[in-house]
């Protein structure tokens, strides 16, 4: 007889044979395999007529779950998608595409306990909402200070890794939201150490840029629907237009930009440093911690481009903006706090960022989804999946120049709004580095 | 714990270790500096401390250093908001004018807002500029600063690095001298994994996690980082981690500390007691009465581990005496299963004497059959003392029978000149009633017994001899005739001076007023 239980995050197999992907723990005198391999091991006992008992699932009961949802077109190829690859698998959907709704119809038909996994508090509350809204039950949250289990429950991607040994075998059926967060060396572990035999990922960005990617077959599944936005736009998403307006620095700004610079490239050249790569910056950064002039180039060229970012030019811009755009809903992004601040107190636009109380976001977006508010800034809290409804007009104040944020940051205004034109507004500050940033966004 | 980008760490071939910062003046001074600045600045806003705290990172010492030290001293702050009335309604009935008006996209038109708002709360607009944003951290208030020892902060601080070190690690080693019984119970609660091995009489530990069986991870590093100050709570212990470092490529590195070496520069300041620490009120209570008692066995708290198979078993308490240990496990909340569990790994240990006392109130049902290895006894609120009692003297009779059958069969070599059962006991590390009964039975070459003491046969002529002079000269007080058998070397003088034939008359009770005479003269 072989005993199987869940421990700490592994499938516990006490017994005289041995199963696929189970190791011989000498610590414990007893076989051990990663939970994500729990269907394989039960399929190879079944398959085997081996008497077994299985304790490693403790999965919390589910009432029969119902919901209104009904699924368009592509949603309903991409669920059919999903359960012919056998319940696994990757769907790549363009952000507003109603990802949400293809794994609702998917919790509903499973009725398992379901885990949903969310990159940050803004989407743990979205989901909350919806799956309560939805099945009309209580819904369990891991993550901002909740910890509450129940038959479906969201979860942050760090609060089920910390939490991956005691959640792990309470659930059958796993959502990865944002799945491309997945493959990084920690959060992977989530995927390796729940036994769930259900898993969806569920993105708009299927690749990452260190190939991460070429993991997610074996920890949630293949790709088993892809969609692009150029599929939905102007049928299912409003089309979009993209300016990039360039502001000239006040003269001031310019200075104390070029001077700042300086030193950074002055220090370059006299050390014959090159930054060619992410790479070469990671070496130049712990150069700093050894080397008093590398801090001082670093901190000097952060200075510069601080100023490039918050640019009172850019401000003034802003300004002149919002006059024009007098009747649209407005999402503003900034890279930094400090900025954020500063324009909600200059034009007093509601702000969100990673500060703000956690009631209070919740607030500030009904609000701006009821109309209440016309207009939020905010940092890079809101980057993805968020549901923040037919914004019409976004302005980027600067950002990091990653392709992924672009698109996220786009898909965040592009909502299908009839007769609309979304028009997304980047205000980049001429002829600084910042110029070079906005470039490789675009590659 | 410290950010990682904090962590200063110097790298030799394979060896790693943090840069830890010594405890000297200038070091100090520093750590002096900014406990003084974050107590200046209680009452004040914890935005112009930081701005302060960011001067101090230009002194000429490392910025990592001044930061870290400052990431603790944050710990010890108290913050709340200065508003008195909430930012976020502020905030509210702000945006809600603001976006009946519209966004204001000159001075003028921002002031028409905020005074208009500010009419509404009741505020001036100075007021309402302030609470605006008075909830972020920046805006708040230092309400309280609990101070620290520069030295102690310092201390913290390498403790601290060694944690954050350690967030890398894939596993831990480490021997100590006791607290064993914490550090498992805490090794168990962090979801760790040991393996226990005997190493120059004492043991190592190796701790990693069960995920660790199959690919090198750090995930158990945060865990292992949190074992840490239990360990090193100790007077002596040695600790060796493996660290996993991305570098380019993947290295595995080796952190080695002792206490010998880094003991002095390294403590925890949520102190717990290095001494005895009981769990519960009931140990408590138990230790306390048994050592009223002076039974002759000692009683120690938390003895080493037993290794039994792959786990360890700590009992709560150690009864030692003449070489013996019995133990004594206190089981509060207990399971039949549970029970089961101890009896099957008690089965695996030869030579292990165990009571177990388990809490009647606290029973889940009724146990009538257990292993015969378990002697069982139940307790309401205190253990009871005399099933204890009987077992030891019990044990103490069996052990003894056992240790003068084992002495009487073998030879025994004696230097000693005096040497009483007690010592003699210690010196073998057998119970003194065996050692009484080997007296009795076994003839010793060259001593004479004397009660429950041997003595050289030389050594008793030559006490004849010299009180034999004494006596010629004049009559001899048992006083002195004591002092003259202790001179020479001697102990128990009655019974010498009986030995050797001599008779004491007492005239009272004081032993001045005493009389030694040759047997025969009387």
């Amino acid at each position: 007889m072989i005993l199987l239980r869940y421990d700490r995050g592994s499938l516990f197999i006490r017994g005289e044979v041995g199963t696929p992907y189970g190791q011989w723990d000498p610590r414990v005198d007893a076989f051990r395999a990663m939970a994500i391999y729990y269907p394989e091991v039960l399929a190879f006992l079944e398959r085997s007529r081996i008497p077994y008992r299985d304790e490693a699932a403790n999965p919390l009961p589910v009432p029969t779950l119902s919901s209104q949802v009904k699924l368009r077109t592509y949603q309903k190829a991409a669920l059919d998608a999903w359960f012919d690859a056998g319940g696994r698998g990757v769907i790549v959907l363009p952000t507003a595409a109603g990802k949400t709704f293809v794994a609702l119809k998917a919790i509903e038909k499973l009725n398992v306990p379901t885990l949903v996994v969310v990159p940050t508090l803004d989407l743990l509350d979205q989901w909350r909402r919806i799956l309560s809204h939805e099945f009309g039950m209580e819904v369990g949250a891991y993550g901002g200070g909740d910890d509450t289990l129940k038959p479906l429950t969201v979860s942050t991607y760090d609060s089920a890794y910390i939490r991956a040994e005691q959640l792990g075998d309470k659930f059958m059926f796993i959502i990865f939201d944002e799945v491309h967060h997945l493959p990084a060396p920690s959060y992977s572990q989530i995927a390796e150490m729940y036994i769930a035999p259900h898993r969806m990922g569920l993105t708009a960005t299927y690749e990452r840029e260190d190939g991460g990617h070429y993991d997610l077959p074996r920890l949630v599944g293949g790709l088993v629907y892809q969609l692009g936005v150029d599929a939905l736009a102007g049928k299912h998403l409003s089309p979009y237009t993209h300016e990039k307006i360039l502001v000239d620095l006040t003269s001031d700004e310019q200075t104390r930009y070029q001077k700042e610079y300086a030193v950074f490239t002055n220090y370059l050249r006299r050390k014959r440093v090159r930054l060619r790569s992410p790479y070469d910056f990671q070496r130049f950064i712990m150069r700093t911690g050894s080397d008093p002039e590398a801090r001082e180039a670093l901190l000097a060229r952060n200075r510069a481009l601080k100023i490039a970012l918050n640019s009172e030019a850019k401000i003034k811009a802003l300004g002149e903006f919002l006059n024009v755009y007098s009747k649209e809903k407005i999402l503003i992004f900034t890279r930094y706090n400090q900025l954020v601040y500063r324009i909600s107190r200059i034009f007093l636009i509601p702000a969100i960022t990673h500060q703000t109380p956690r009631a209070e976001r919740k607030e500030l977006l009904e609000k701006f989804k009821a109309g209440e508010y016309r207009a939020i800034v905010t940092s890079q809290v809101l980057d993805e999946g968020v549901d923040v409804p037919d914004a019409s007009v976004g302005f980027i104040l600067g950002g990091t120049g990653s392709s992924r944020e672009y698109i996220q940051r786009l898909g965040r205004i592009l909502r299908k709004k009839y007769g609309k034109q979304a028009r997304l507004i980047e205000l980049v500050a001429r002829e600084t580095v910042e110029t070079r940033i906005s470039q490789r966004r675009h590659r | 714990m410290l950010p990682s980008s904090l962590l200063i760490t110097r790298r030799r071939r394979d060896a790693i270790r943090p840069v830890y910062a010594e405890l000297n003046q200038g070091n100090l001074e520093i750590a002096g500096l900014l406990i003084q600045t974050y107590a200046d600045y209680v009452g004040k806003r914890k935005g112009d401390l930081n701005e302060t705290v960011n001067g101090l990172e230009d002194l000429g010492y490392d910025y990592r250093y001044v930061r870290g030290l400052s990431t603790l001293l944050d710990r010890r702050c108290q913050l709340e908001p200065k508003a008195t009335i909430g930012p976020v309604k502020v905030r509210r009935q702000i945006f809600k004018t603001s976006h009946k008006t519209g966004f204001p996209t000159t001075p003028e038109a921002r002031r028409a807002v905020l005074n208009q708002t500010a009419r509404e709360l009741k505020l001036t607009v100075e007021e309402l500029e302030e609470i605006f944003y008075g909830d972020l951290e920046d805006a708040l208030v230092v309400k309280n600063f609990e101070p620290v020892h520069p030295k102690a902060l310092v201390r913290q601080y390498n403790l601290s690095l060694t944690q954050t070190l350690l967030f890398y690690s894939t596993e831990l080693s480490f021997t100590t001298m006791g607290n064993w019984q914490r550090i498992f119970r805490q090794i168990k609660w962090l979801g760790l994994i040991y393996t226990i091995w005997r190493s120059n009489g004492g043991y190592e530990v190796k701790v990693d996690g069960p995920a660790s069986l199959f690919k090198l991870n750090r995930r158990y590093g945060t865990s292992l980082g949190k074992l840490l100050p239990t360990i090193i709570q100790n007077m002596e212990w040695h600790v060796k981690a493996k660290i996993l470092r991305y570098k380019g490529d993947k290295r595995l590195l080796t952190l080695e500390l002792d206490s010998a070496k880094h003991g002095e520069i390294m403590e925890t300041l949520e102190k717990t007691e290095r001494t005895e620490v009981y769990d519960s009120h009931v140990e408590q209570d138990f230790a306390r009465r048994f050592k009223a008692l002076a039974t002759g066995w000692t009683l120690i708290r938390e003895p080493e581990p037993l290794p039994v198979a792959k786990r360890v078993m700590i009992p709560d308490f150690g009864f030692s005496k003449g070489g013996w240990m019995v133990y004594l496990e206190v089981a509060g909340f207990w399971t039949p299963r549970y029970l089961k569990e101890k009896v099957e790994k008690l089965k695996l240990l030869d030579d292990v004497d165990m009571i177990v006392a388990a809490n009647k109130d606290l029973a889940c049902q009724k146990l009538d059959k257990m292993g015969a290895k378990l002697n069982l006894i139940y307790y309401q609120r205190r253990i009871p003392l005399r099933p204890i009692l009987d077992h030891l003297k019990a044990v103490e009779e069996r052990l003894a029978k056992k240790q003068t059958k084992k002495l009487l069969a073998e030879p025994l070599q004696l230097q000693a000149v005096v040497i009483e059962a007690r010592e003699l006991a210690e010196k073998l590390g057998v119970l003194e009633n065996a050692v009484k009964e080997v007296l009795k039975e076994k003839v010793f070459q060259g001593y004479m017994r004397l009660g429950d003491m041997l003595i050289k046969e030389t050594k008793l002529k030559e006490i004849q001899k010299r009180l034999e002079n004494r006596l010629n000269q004049g009559s001899l007080s048992l006083e002195e005739a004591s002092r003259i058998v202790e001179d020479a070397g001697g102990r128990r003088p009655t019974s010498i001076l009986t030995a050797l034939g001599y008779k004491i008359e007492w005239y009272g009770i004081d032993p001045h007023s005493t009389k030694i005479h040759r047997k025969k003269e009387v």
